[in-house]
């Protein structure tokens, strides 16, 4: 049963934490999936969930506010979403859509690195200690451990930071082509020759501890995900319309190989853009509607595939940003953002405490909920791992219907 | 340790104190011998062969563009006749790493590669000086904000367990203490400045001394500590021969700091010309990093690629130029393979020995290691071809896999031919086999 609506706003962080309640023992249900969407740039939150009916909000954004019009109003409330989040919104209204109000690190770092990297390590010092938050909670599970296909980053340049572990990091998928053995195209009829040559080159499983038995113990797991990601996945077929554009296809992608027996857990993607600071209006609307449709689309999928049920999709973003205006019509780093949580097993509702404008700290929105909370919740309440290994003491609050 | 056949130790050299082996570079080597090679390596003093390329900065280089600094780097390492003089910068880039995508500014990135190309291989006391006031450092290390009233410890912290004596000879007490001296070290109009202002001239006590030491002063006693002498050693020790160096084999580059001040060029020459440099146990004993992977391969297929295509590539293989993931630079080792990488270094071979563009373009041609000399059967292009690429040396299986590779024809429909040298086999079958030996387990070794 979500939470009435009441306890939802006046809970802060310590309020969530007094709230939860024992959260069932999940074990290793490896069958969970969790897709985590990252908006680049620092998405700004307060024109995402928007207090529209609070006349300061149109005083510190003189331009940059959003109008009735633009705007879908949460009911019962003083709060609204971005237009361009129309089928969240939908999703809201069947309880399946969390929304997390004032998320943030405890010590603010407006550097886009630096908060990008506290936020994926889960560490406040994440120089000294890169691997990722997911990679290190996956790694609780045997199963997970060597087993490549157990979390992927999709698209992207080289091993999304988030998914690296304190051994082999994750792979890294920009498409399936890229996760195998590519030919010379000049020479098809010569092209089964080379990809039995690459095999044939690390098929010797003596291990004598060196770097060359190293590298071909990998390269035959490597070879061996690869086919298992290439026969898996070509029964896929769908009707559903994702956004048009990369991050469309990506999670198109991560349908596909979420509807093949691979096993896979954590997926994680990002969705770059959100530094507007300029004409912010139309840069953000065109986002979060890519957002909005795209995770609409992803869970449609999965629901034609079955396995929606399994599925809950996590976004967050490095910071919000300044609750004043600047003068090119955009707004600047800030604290304090918005995150969802989306999918069936989600306890809808708002969560967290819902903005005060009269009381902003330092002309941000403040960051009242610590992040490692939102992540503890995930691990613990989705997942079912051990969060305090990976994020520390902070508690986590029932995000997830336990029933 | 039996000393290397001649052929193999010059390669290893080439591999470990510059990008690697180019057609034809290691006859004209062996003509001027070992010791004569070590020598010119270290002190190359004529033209390096790039003024063609640092003519084009602030052209079509533009350097307020980190890509167009990645660019120029890349082209460097492949083109340079001074091949240790940039491995050199490429160990201190990994060692005083230091992320573009903190600092944000390119053209201060490459303000700092400048200073581990022209002072990488002096006194380590000097090049620390130069680092410490550098505007890349002072921005990742966030000493821009190191005020009196709040001395930033992050530098101080760093530089003695990362730069210098590394964890164990200091306190707590000595990075707060040492946090104070370097107050007032800032970055103004895009140099190193002194404000004065915002300076502690206090005393201050640090590693045992008491003094009123400023930053420059902290440096000179982190570089003259034992601890330091002995740490840098073992890095260049383990960056250019092996991970696992006795007492014994680092002694001659510890006798050679002592000797010289702490002379980085000193502490190389001992180490190229010690025994365990050139001991089986340093042979194949490291996996390339993908910068020497992706550089190494052009220079010996004797190429022409964008030098703009490459730093991506690298990116996906785990190694972005400019942007390491974290103070500590890159793990390196193991940590380069993983299912992803493998196949970016996989897929690289293949686009890479596939450039066909014509002469002046993107254009790899595979005849180059035959050096002229046609050969005459498939075993002579597979041995020559492990000779060039691999030092001669390839397990038995993997010969024999790469023997099958070349004895299966390209076209089944096509008639048996007799084996002939011709485009045909030279445009296929010949790139198809440099593609399988640049997937090697040993290919990827250094």
């Amino acid at each position: 049963m979500p939470l009435t609506r009441r306890e939802l706003l006046q809970s802060g962080a310590a309020g969530l934490a007094a709230l939860s309640l024992p959260l069932p023992a999940l074990g290793a249900d490896a069958r969970r999936i969790l897709v985590v969407i990252q908006l680049a740039g620092g998405n700004d939150g307060l024109n995402t969930l928007v207090p529209i009916a609070d006349p300061r909000y149109r005083t510190l954004r003189p331009t940059v506010a959003l109008g009735a019009n633009d705007v879908v109003p949460i009911r019962d409330t003083p709060l609204a979403l971005h237009a361009g989040l129309a089928k969240l919104h939908a999703l809201f209204e069947r309880g399946q859509l969390a929304i997390v109000q004032g998320v943030g690190t405890p010590a603010i770092n407006r550097s886009h690195f630096e908060s990008t990297a506290i936020w994926q390590t889960a560490r406040l010092e994440p120089h000294r200690e890169p691997a990722g938050w997911l990679g290190r909670a996956l790694e609780q599970r045997a199963d997970a451990i060597g087993q490549p296909l157990a979390a992927l980053g999709i698209g992207g340049a080289g091993t999304s930071p988030v998914l690296v572990g304190t051994r082999a990091p994750y792979p890294s998928l920009a498409s399936l082509e890229a996760f195998a053995v590519q030919p010379d195209r000049r020479f098809p009829q010569d092209a089964p020759a080379i990809r039995s040559g690459v095999a044939a080159l690390h098929a010797n499983t003596k291990d004598d501890g060196s770097p060359a038995a190293y590298i071909r113990r990998v390269a035959r797991t490597a070879l061996g995900a690869s086919s298992a990601l290439a026969s898996a996945t070509q029964g896929y077929r769908s009707t559903v319309e994702y956004p048009n554009g990369p991050f469309g296809n990506q999670l198109r992608l991560v349908a596909q190989l979420c509807s093949a027996p691979l096993g896979t857990t954590a997926f994680h993607l990002t969705l770059g853009g959100f530094d507007t600071h300029a004409n912010q209006k139309g840069q953000q609307a065109n986002l979060l509607k890519q957002l909005s449709e795209g995770i609409a689309a992803l869970l449609e999928d999965a629901e034609a595939h079955a396995f929606v049920d399994r599925l809950a999709v996590l976004t967050y973003s490095e910071f919000g940003r300044r609750a004043h205006e600047n003068a090119s019509g955009g707004t600047d780093h800030g604290a304090g953002s918005i995150a969802f949580v989306a999918g069936p097993g989600v306890r809808g509702g708002l969560y967290g405490n819902a903005v005060d404008l009269g009381a902003l700290a330092d002309g941000d929105v403040p960051s009242t909920l610590d992040f490692r909370a939102l992540y503890a919740s995930v691990l613990h309440g989705w997942l079912g791992l051990k969060a305090a290994a990976v994020v520390g003491s902070t508690p986590p609050f029932p995000l997830f219907r336990t029933a | 340790m039996s000393p290397m056949d001649p052929r193999k130790r010059m390669a290893h050299l080439l591999r470990r104190a510059g990008f690697g082996v180019a057609p034809r570079e290691l006859d004209r080597r062996l003509a001027v011998g070992f010791e004569r090679t070590v020598h010119e390596l270290l002190e190359f003093e004529g033209d390096d062969g790039l003024a063609e390329v640092d003519r084009l900065v602030g052209g079509i280089l533009d350097f307020s563009a980190i890509d167009d600094v990645r660019t120029w780097w890349v082209y460097r390492m492949v083109h340079t006749r001074r091949p240790l003089v940039e491995k050199m910068a490429f160990f201190w880039h990994g060692h005083f790493a230091t992320a573009v995508g903190k600092v944000g500014n390119a053209q201060w990135m490459a303000q700092q590669n400048q200073i581990f190309r022209e002072h990488g291989l002096e006194r380590f006391g000097d090049l620390l000086q130069r680092v410490a006031r550098d505007p890349a450092m002072l921005s990742y290390l966030d000493g821009a904000s190191n005020r009196k009233a709040h001395p930033n410890e992050n530098f101080a912290r760093e530089v003695m367990e990362l730069f210098t004596t590394g964890l164990g000879p200091y306190s707590e007490k000595d990075v707060q203490e040492g946090a104070r001296a370097f107050t007032g070290w800032q970055v103004k109009d895009g140099v190193f400045a002194f404000n004065a202002g915002e300076h502690d001239d206090g005393v201050k006590t640090f590693l045992g001394r008491t003094g009123r030491f400023d930053g420059s002063d902290i440096l000179r006693i982190l570089a003259e500590h034992p601890a330091t002498g002995q740490r840098i050693c073992q890095k260049l020790f383990v960056f250019y021969a092996h991970d696992d160096p006795t007492s014994k084999a680092l002694q001659p580059l510890l006798q050679a700091w002592k000797d010289s001040g702490g002379s980085i060029r000193e502490v190389l020459r001992a180490l190229f010309l010690s025994e365990a440099f050139s001991s089986p146990r340093a042979w194949r004993a490291q996996i390339k990093s993908p910068a020497e992977y992706v550089i190494g391969t052009i220079r010996a297929l004797g190429g022409t690629v964008t030098p703009r295509a490459m730093s991506p590539l690298m990116a996906r293989m785990g190694q972005d130029l400019f942007n390491p993931p974290s103070v500590k630079g890159w793990d390196g080792g193991r940590a380069w393979i993983s299912t992803s990488s493998l196949f970016e270094r996989f897929n690289f071979a293949a686009a890479v020995t596939g450039q066909r563009g014509p002469e002046g373009t993107s254009h790899v041609d595979p005849e180059s290691i035959f050096e002229g000399v046609q050969p005459t059967s498939v075993d002579d292009v597979l041995e020559r071809t492990v000779t060039h690429l691999l030092d001669g040396e390839l397990p038995a299986d993997e010969r024999a896999a790469l023997r099958t590779y070349l004895e299966v024809p390209d076209d089944p429909k096509a008639k048996a031919a007799p084996f002939a040298f011709d485009r045909h086999f030279v445009d296929g079958k010949l790139r198809g086999l440099l593609h399988l030996v640049l997937s090697t387990p040993e290919y990827q070794l250094s």
